[in-house]
């Protein structure tokens, strides 16, 4: 039996997003003026005109949008004059993302995100607004019911995700875009007024470094806040259900997500660090779904944070079939192969002393600048190189009759990567000139998929990786 | 093997699509004269052009085009003076997709997305009800 959903009219909205600095708040601004002080300039009866036009395609727009389950496939077509008409087997929809707004909510309304390992990355395949019912309808004949079995995550557990996982820069790129906008539609220099605080705040304090490196410090110190607050409420409320063969996994305070995944869906499951949770010792699972999310990775938060033994328990619950397996693959022990580890950071230290210690004499004015420029570069490597010491110690590799394990560092976090071998989309042995005279290569991993997720492990032995790679996946050289 | 080529009213949909800006450009081009002589061999470099591309290139490239619908993958052979082989086997496959414009949609035509991670197939305008029983084939259905 087919099923068919329409769109809920607040997609119209959503469609009229594009054009709401640009034309909707200027045409609601100039109605305001009419309004008030009987005079306009204009252009306002031009933005009515191109309002009418816009809305008109939208609302077209609108309406064409339907979707049709049927019992193996879903169908969606939308389009007035140019027409797609998309066909996917149920079997393929790798998740289903939902999320509620504040004006969503008021309206009984829910964005809907189908997404498959296929499309754009970092973009859903498919999205549209549905009524909140017709949401659950469609999200029971795509998954079935949904799970009873939630676990529920203390405020705390996630408040310390967020705090870990935020950078600075995250919320300067979040908070730029929204004061100039706001600053632009209030008519006020809203990026200068807060300069000026920031400035005039840098100036009172006083201490050993030149006022420059207070206005860094307090810009970065506000942009991480953002980026907390941002992150705490997009984590909170963090509830996981559970089911034979799917996880939903529901957050958000002002925004509510919910997002559904097969667990067939699941490309890979990695076990993370990031540098806060090192010190702390916590870690926190996360997974990667084909074609899910809105960012650069396809990876999904699934039990936020806990202590080595709960993620233990978390994992071998959730992933039974994920079990590493194996004979482990490490780096060479001894002073040789702990010295080609070291290599990299020394030198950098290396470098960093010197152009500083030449800056200081050369400019001897900017010395408290160039000091802390140095100090703060020369921690970042000095983290590095404790990196590459657990590089070192745990980096290993593990090749399965099921499935591919990996240990070792992420950018600046340390990865546990577990992986089935139908999955792996290439592994890439890359050998340097000194990796030729050790007889050692770096591995890539990359699994297959849309934004797919990888980790690099360094110092293997090359033979051995070699023999392991042919025998898992049967290749006869 | 099944092959399959690319319908009549595809060439002549491609005709008209090529024809339209091609004439845009060669008469702005012709309004350009008036200004210096010299630029007399801007719009008959483009006119001897657009009339190759219009009665050579599309035709033979259409003419070339093939459509192979084996047991385990979709196959694509297309190309003038560059040739190349597309292959999509259809456990790869993910989702299939239909594209219609008002031009095709008179024609009674369909273009066709067949999407796998990463990568996509691009089939140009075929008859409607094929482009139906294909994306219907990528789901493992039959037409009703």
């Amino acid at each position: 039996m087919t099923r068919t959903f329409k769109a809920h009219p607040l997609f119209i909205l959503n469609l009229l997003k594009p054009f709401l600095f640009v034309l909707i708040f200027p045409l609601i601004k100039g109605l305001y003026q009419y309004l008030r002080y009987r005079s306009v300039d204009g252009i306002l009866s031009l933005e009515i005109i191109l309002f009418a036009i816009i809305f008109f395609i939208a609302f077209l727009r609108y309406r064409s949008i339907k979707i049709n389950v049927h019992e193996n496939r879903l169908s969606i077509k939308l389009g007035v004059l140019f027409v797609k008409n998309a066909a996917i087997k149920l079997s393929q929809v790798s998740c289903v993302k939902t999320s509620q707004s504040p004006l969503d909510a008021v309206f009984g309304a829910v964005t809907y995100k189908i997404n498959t390992e296929a499309g754009k990355h970092g973009k859903p395949d498919f999205e549209f607004k549905l009524s909140r019912k017709d949401s659950e309808r469609l999200s029971v004949l795509l998954y079935g019911n949904q799970g009873n079995r939630a676990v529920k995550f203390s405020l705390y557990k996630l408040a310390f995700l967020a705090a870990t996982t935020s950078s600075a820069f995250t919320g300067i790129i979040i908070s730029v875009p929204i004061i100039n906008k706001l600053g632009n539609l209030l008519g006020i220099a809203l990026n200068e007024m807060l300069f000026n605080e920031i400035n005039t705040a840098s100036e009172k304090m006083n201490n050993f470094f030149p006022p420059i490196v207070n206005i860094v410090t307090l810009i970065l110190l506000a942009g991480y806040t953002v980026a907390f607050i941002y992150s705490l409420l997009k984590y909170i409320n963090f509830r996981l259900f559970l089911e034979k063969d799917r996880l939903e996994i529901r957050s958000g305070f002002l925004v509510r997500y919910r997002t559904a995944f097969k667990k067939q869906s699941i490309k890979n499951v990695t076990v993370e660090q990031t540098s806060l949770m090192r010190i702390f010792k916590r870690y926190s699972i996360n997974i990667s779904v084909g074609g899910y999310g809105d960012g650069q990775k396809e990876r999904a938060v699934l039990v936020p944070c806990g202590r080595r033994v709960e993620i233990k328990s978390h994992f071998s619950a959730y992933f039974p079939f994920l079990k590493a397996e194996g004979k482990a693959i490490r780096p060479q022990r001894g002073k040789i192969s702990k010295r080609r580890f070291f290599f990299l950071p020394v030198s950098y230290l290396a470098v960093i002393f010197f152009v500083s210690v030449t800056l200081m004499v050369k400019f001897p004015l900017f010395q408290s600048l160039i000091l802390f420029v140095a100090a703060v570069t020369a921690s970042i490597v000095l983290y590095y190189t404790d990196l590459c010491l657990f590089n070192y110690r745990f980096g290993k590799l593990r090749f399965g009759e099921k499935n591919i394990y990996a240990q070792g560092s992420r950018g600046f976090n340390t990865c546990e990567f577990y992986c089935p071998k139908e999955n792996v989309g290439e592994i890439k042995l890359i050998r340097y000139p000194n990796d030729l005279r050790f007889k050692t290569c770096k591995v890539k991993i990359t699994v297959r998929s849309e934004g797919a997720d990888s980790i690099r492990i360094k110092n293997l032995d090359y033979e051995k990786t070699l023999q392991a790679i042919n025998k898992t996946f049967n290749i006869n050289v | 093997m099944e092959k399959s080529v690319l319908p009549q009213k595809t060439l002549l949909l491609w005709k008209i699509r090529f024809s339209v800006p091609a004439i845009v450009m060669v008469v702005l081009s012709f309004f350009l004269c008036r200004f210096s002589s010299l630029f007399i061999i801007v719009p008959i470099f483009l006119t001897v052009l657009a009339l190759l591309i219009l009665f050579i290139y599309i035709p033979v490239y259409f003419r070339r085009y093939e459509i192979l619908c084996g047991e385990n993958a979709v196959i694509i052979n297309r190309g003038v003076l560059i040739k190349t082989t597309h292959i999509m086997p259809y456990s790869r496959m993910i989702y299939a997709q239909t594209f219609t414009t008002p031009l095709a949609f008179a024609f009674k035509l369909s273009a066709v997305t067949l999407k796998s991670a990463r990568s996509f197939l691009f089939i140009p305008e075929i008859d409607r009800v094929d482009a139906e029983s294909i994306i219907l084939a990528v789901c493992g259905e039959e037409k009703e």
